[in-house]
C-alpha cells in the first residue's frame, strides 16, 4: 500500500513536472475570460435588444422567439420536439418568478460546466490521459519502470490513480477558476439561488411532477459530480488507447477525433438510435440534471452511466491485459 | 528512513485526492437526486406558498392564445404586460404568471385549465383574464377570405361547449375571482366579403356572451369596435394580430373593467 | 530459493520467437560472482532481445533465467531485485533533475533512502550537476546518471547494453575505468554487451559470442583471441615473393591485394624463417605485420567463414 502510494506520488511529480497539467490549467485560465467576456456580451445583448433588463421579458421574449421557430416548416421533427420542450421548461421558470440566468459567478459555472461537459473537458483530460503510458514508450523510460520489482499492473494502476486524481483536480480548478475568474464581471453572489432539478422527459413529453429546487451550489457541486465522471471514462478510454498505441501523437488523434465526431454524430442524426450505445454520446450528464431533453430517444441517466461504464471496464481490461503481456521490443 | 515529497507536491497530490473525494460525493449526489428526488420537494407549492403567505403577493393569471402572448407587439409585452404595469401602480406586491400558448384553441386551453398546476395557479388568482377563440374561429373557418359557413358552424358549437367547460374549471377551482373574457375581433374587416365575415363574428361574440351569462363574475370586454373602423392602424403587418397601439387599447379597456370591478374584488377577496 | 549460490546469473535454452523469425535460439551461458562478463556480437544478432529477456522486458519463448537462484519468470521480484541495468540508451526523465530521476526510481525499491543515493551520486562523481534538469546533461553525464540509478538497489548483478555507445573517447576510457572499479570494490558481476571487440578485450575476464542468435564461442577472453591472426607482408617485388612464400610449408595466403599488400597464415616461429627465405631470393621485405584480429576475423575462425558471407 504503501509502495502503491510512493508510485502515485511518482506519477504524479512526472506529470505536474512535464509541465501537462500546468498547460492544461493555463488553457482553461485563459478561456474562462474568454467565455465569461462571450456571457457578458450575450446578456449585454439582449439587454440592448429588449431596451430593458427585466430577465421576465428577455424570457418571455425568448419564449416567443420559440414559439415563432416551431411555425416555420423547415425546421426538423426532432428539433421541433427539442424546441417544444424548452419553451415548456423555460414558461415554467416564468410562471415561479426564478430567473434562470441570474448573473454571477455560480451561475456562470453552473452554465460552463453544462456547456464543457461533453467537448472541452474531456479534450482536457485527453491531453493528460493519452501521454500517461504512451509518453514512456516514446521516452524509452518505460524500461526503466518495468526492470523494477514491481508486477506490472501495479505500475499500471499506479498510472491510472494518478490519472484519475488528476481527472479530479481538472474539473476542480475549472470550477475554481472559473469562479474567480468570472465572479470579476458578474460578482460572487448567487450560490444560494434556487435552481430547478427533476425534468424529466418520456415519450416526448416533460415531466414536471418531480421537480423540485436545489441551492446553486449543491447543483454545482452534482453538475461538477457528473462531469467528473464522464471524463473519468473518457479518461479511462484514452488512457487505454495510450497503452494500445504507444504514440502519445497517435493516441490523442484518435481521442479527439472520436470526441468531435461523438458529439457531432448526435446532432447530425439524431434519429439513427444506436448511436446511444456509443460512449461519447452520452457524455452530457448534467442534461439529466437540468432537464435538457436528450437529442437521441431512450437515454436516461442508469443508461448512460451503464454505457460509460462498461466501456470504461472493457477499456480498463484490454489495457492492462495488454500492458502486462507485451513484451517490450523497441 | 525512505525518500520524502516534496511539500510543494505532497500538497499539490493531496488536493487532487481531495477533489477526488469532493467530485465522488458530488456524483454520488447527483444520482441520487435524479433518481430517487427529495419528497418534500416534490412540487413547487412550497416556496410559492411561502412567498404567499408572508407577503399578500395578488397574482395576476393570463391565459388564452397569442393576443394574451403578445405577438405582434414589438416589446412583447401584449395587454397582459401593460395591465401587469398598471396595476403594480396600485399594488405593491403584485406577480403575473402567463400561461398563453400562441395559436392555442379552445381545445387546448380546455386541456391546460384541467393541468395540476394550473388549477393550483387558478386558485390562487386574484385576476384572471383570458383570450380564446381567434384561432378556433379563423382556422376552421378557413383563415381568411374565403369563408365556409358550414365548417364556422360546427366549430362554433364546439366553442361554445369548451368555453362552458373552461369557465366551470375555473370557477371551481376559484368561485370568486373575476374572470376577465376579451370577445373577438374582425382583423379582416376591410377586405373583400366583409359583411359575411363580420357577419361571423358577430354571431361567434354572441355566442361567448350567452355562454358567459350562466357564470358568476365572468367579465366580457369587447374589441370587435376597436378594430372595426381603421384595421391598419391598430393591426401588426401580418394583419391578424394587434400592434403596440391596439394592445394598449385592449389593456385601457380591461383596465376601466377592472376598475369598475375593484370594490366588489378587494370585498370577496379572501 | 536461491539453488546455485556460485553464479548470479544462470540462463539455459533462452530461445526468443517473434513471428516466424527465432530471435535467440538457445542461449546457455552464466555469469558469476564478481565477474565482468562480455557479451559480444555484431549489430542485429539478438544481443538486446538477449538482454531485455534477462530484465523481464520481454517474455522468452523457451528457456530459463536464474537471477542470483530466483527463476526470473516464477519469482520475478525476487530475481529483479538482484539486478541494475541500462538497457540501450540512459534513458531518463529530461525535465526532471538528476536527483528527481534518482528519487523516483529509488521510491521504487524498498530499502532505497536518501543516504544511498547521495552515496550513489558520489559514486558516479555527479554531485556537482545532480540538481540540474537532466535535458542539461551531456551524453557522458547521462550514462552516468543511468549507472547511478542502476546502483541505487544495491545489485549483485550490472547489465550495462553497449554502455560505451556514442561516448568520445576519454568518456570511453572513464567508463571503462568505472565498471573495472566497480566489480573491484564493490564486489558486482557485470555483463556487458558490445560490438566492439577491442572494449570486450579490455574490459572483460570471460566472453560470449553470440551471431544470428546463437552462442558460437564462450570462454575467457585471452583464450578466445588468442591464436593465429594473419600476417600482413609487404615486400616487392610481389610475385616473387609470393612463390617464395608458397613454397615454404608452414605458411598458407589468404589474400593478395592489389596494393601490394599480402596476407598469410603462417605460425610466430615461421616468421623469422618466411623472412629469412625471403631476403635470400633477393625479395626486398618492407613491412611485417601482424593485424590483430577483428570481430570478423573471429567468426571467420569460428565459423569457417559462413556466418558473415
Amino acid at each position: 500500500m504503501r509502495n502503491l502510494i510512493a508510485l502515485v506520488y511518482n506519477e504524479l511529480l512526472k506529470t505536474v513536472k512535464k509541465k501537462r497539467v500546468l498547460v492544461v490549467l493555463l488553457i482553461i485560465a485563459v478561456l474562462i475570460p474568454v467565455f465569461t467576456y462571450a456571457q457578458y456580451r450575450t446578456v449585454q445583448t439582449t439587454i440592448q435588444q429588449m431596451g430593458t433588463s427585466d430577465w421576465r421579458s428577455i424570457l418571455q421574449q425568448q419564449i416567443i422567439d420559440n414559439q415563432n421557430r416551431l411555425s416555420s416548416n423547415r425546421m426538423p421533427e426532432e428539433w421541433k420536439k427539442l424546441v417544444r420542450l424548452n419553451i415548456q421548461q423555460q414558461q415554467y421558470y416564468l410562471d415561479h418568478d426564478i430567473n434562470p440566468m441570474a448573473p454571477g459567478a455560480p451561475t456562470f459555472v453552473r452554465k460552463f460546466t453544462e456547456e464543457s461537459i461533453s467537448l472541452f473537458l474531456p479534450l482536457l483530460v485527453v491531453v493528460v490521459a493519452a501521454d500517461i503510458v504512451s509518453s514512456e514508450h516514446s521516452a524509452g523510460t518505460i524500461k526503466l519502470l518495468l526492470t523494477r520489482p514491481i508486477r506490472r499492473w501495479r505500475i499500471l494502476l499506479s498510472k491510472y490513480l494518478a490519472l484519475l486524481l488528476l481527472v479530479s483536480l481538472i474539473v476542480v480548478a475549472t470550477a475554481i477558476l472559473g469562479t474567480l475568474l468570472s465572479g470579476i464581471i458578474f460578482g460572487y453572489g448567487g450560490w444560494e439561488l434556487p435552481v430547478f432539478t427533476g425534468f424529466q422527459e418520456i415519450n416526448g413529453e416533460m415531466i414536471t411532477d418531480q421537480v423540485h429546487l436545489v441551492p446553486q451550489w449543491q447543483y454545482i457541486l452534482m453538475s461538477c459530480g457528473l462531469a467528473w465522471f464522464s471524463c473519468t471514462a473518457v479518461a479511462t478510454l484514452s488512457f487505454m488507447v495510450s497503452v494500445v498505441v504507444r504514440s502519445t501523437a497517435a493516441g490523442m488523434g484518435i481521442m479527439l477525433a472520436s470526441l468531435i465526431s461523438g458529439s457531432l454524430l448526435t446532432q447530425a442524426a439524431p434519429s439513427w438510435t444506436a448511436l446511444k450505445y456509443l460512449a461519447f454520446t452520452n457524455l452530457r450528464l448534467t442534461d439529466y440534471l437540468s432537464g435538457t431533453p436528450t437529442m437521441i430517444e431512450g437515454m436516461t441517466l442508469p443508461f448512460s452511466l451503464a454505457v460509460l461504464s462498461i466501456w470504461s471496464l472493457a477499456s480498463l481490461v484490454v489495457a492492462f491485459t495488454v500492458f502486462v503481456k507485451r513484451d517490450v521490443l523497441a | 528512513m525512505r525518500i520524502k515529497g516534496n511539500p510543494t507536491w505532497i500538497a499539490f497530490s493531496l488536493f487532487s485526492l481531495f477533489s477526488l473525494f469532493f467530485l465522488i460525493a458530488g456524483f454520488g449526489w447527483a444520482i441520487k437526486d435524479i433518481l430517487h428526488p427529495p419528497s418534500e420537494g416534490l412540487s413547487l407549492k412550497k416556496p410559492r406558498q411561502e412567498r404567499g403567505n408572508s407577503t399578500e403577493t395578488a397574482l395576476l393569471l393570463t391565459l388564452g392564445d397569442s393576443l394574451t402572448r403578445g405577438t405582434g407587439d414589438p416589446d412583447g409585452q401584449g395587454y397582459a404586460g401593460r395591465i401587469k404595469e398598471s396595476l403594480r401602480k396600485e399594488h405593491s406586491r403584485i406577480s403575473a404568471v402567463n400561461l398563453a400558448v400562441k395559436g392555442q384553441t379552445s381545445d387546448q386551453l380546455k386541456d391546460q385549465v384541467r393541468q395540476p398546476r394550473v388549477r393550483r395557479l387558478l386558485k390562487e388568482a386574484r385576476w384572471i383574464t383570458l383570450t380564446i377563440g381567434g384561432n378556433d374561429l379563423f382556422q376552421n373557418s378557413g383563415q381568411s377570405e374565403t369563408i365556409d359557413r358550414k365548417q364556422s358552424e360546427k366549430a362554433r358549437k364546439r366553442y361554445q361547449k369548451n368555453l362552458k367547460t373552461i369557465l366551470s374549471v375555473i370557477r371551481k377551482e376559484n368561485p370568486d375571482t373575476p374572470v376577465f373574457l376579451f370577445g373577438l375581433y374582425n382583423p379582416f374587416g376591410d377586405l373583400g366579403q366583409k359583411e359575411t365575415s363580420n357577419q361571423i363574428v358577430g354571431e361567434w361574440n354572441r355566442t361567448l356572451t350567452e355562454t358567459t351569462e350562466k357564470f358568476d363574475k365572468v367579465v366580457v370586454i369587447p374589441v370587435f369596435d376597436l378594430f372595426q373602423l381603421n384595421p391598419q392602424a391598430y393591426l401588426y403587418s401580418d394583419h391578424f394580430h394587434p400592434n403596440q397601439k391596439g394592445y394598449q387599447r385592449m389593456a385601457n379597456r380591461l383596465l376601466q373593467a377592472m376598475e369598475e370591478n375593484s370594490e366588489e374584488v378587494s370585498a370577496g377577496a379572501r | 530459493m536461491p539453488a546455485d549460490e556460485e553464479k548470479i546469473l544462470f540462463v539455459e535454452n533462452l530461445s526468443k520467437r517473434i513471428g516466424q523469425r527465432e530471435i535467440v535460439t538457445d542461449l546457455t551461458f552464466d555469469v558469476e560472482h564478481g565477474e565482468i562478463y562480455g557479451f559480444l556480437g555484431p549489430n542485429g544478432a539478438g544481443k538486446t532481445t538477449t538482454i531485455r529477456m534477462l530484465v523481464g522486458l520481454i517474455r522468452p519463448t523457451r528457456g530459463k533465467v536464474q537471477i542470483g537462484g530466483y527463476d526470473l519468470g516464477k519469482e520475478p521480484l525476487q530475481a529483479l531485485r538482484h539486478v541494475g541495468c541500462i538497457v540501450e540508451n540512459p534513458e531518463m526523465y529530461p525535465y526532471l533533475t538528476g536527483r528527481e530521476n534518482l528519487e523516483i526510481f529509488g521510491r521504487m525499491i524498498e530499502e532505497v533512502t536518501p543516504d544511498r543515493i547521495e552515496e550513489v551520486v558520489r559514486l558516479v562523481e555527479l554531485d556537482q550537476r545532480i540538481d540540474d534538469k537532466v535535458k542539461t546533461y551531456s551524453l557522458g553525464m547521462r550514462q552516468r546518471l543511468g549507472i547511478a540509478q542502476a546502483l541505487l538497489g544495491r545489485p549483485k548483478l550490472l547489465i550495462l547494453d553497449e554502455p560505451t555507445n556514442g561516448l568520445d573517447p576519454s568518456g570511453i576510457r572513464e567508463m571503462r575505468r568505472f565498471i573495472r572499479q566497480l566489480a573491484r570494490e564493490e564486489k558486482i558481476s557485470v555483463l556487458i554487451s558490445s560490438h566492439i571487440l577491442h572494449e570486450v578485450q579490455l574490459l572483460c575476464d570471460r566472453v560470449a559470442i553470440i551471431n544470428k542468435g546463437r552462442i558460437i564461442q564462450i570462454g575467457p577472453v585471452d583464450q578466445l583471441l588468442e591464436g593465429d591472426s594473419p600476417v600482413e607482408w609487404k615486400f616487392s617485388p610481389l610475385d616473387r615473393g609470393v612463390k617464395v612464400l608458397e613454397s615454404l610449408p608452414d605458411v598458407t595466403i589468404l589474400e593478395r591485394r592489389d596494393d601490394g599488400l599480402v596476407f598469410t597464415r603462417i605460425p610466430e616461429d615461421c616468421i623469422h624463417e618466411a623472412n629469412r627465405e625471403l631476403l635470400h631470393a633477393g625479395v626486398k621485405v618492407q613491412t611485417i605485420h601482424r593485424k590483430s584480429p577483428t570481430l570478423e576475423d573471429i567468426f571467420l575462425q569460428l565459423t569457417e567463414g559462413d556466418s558473415l558471407a
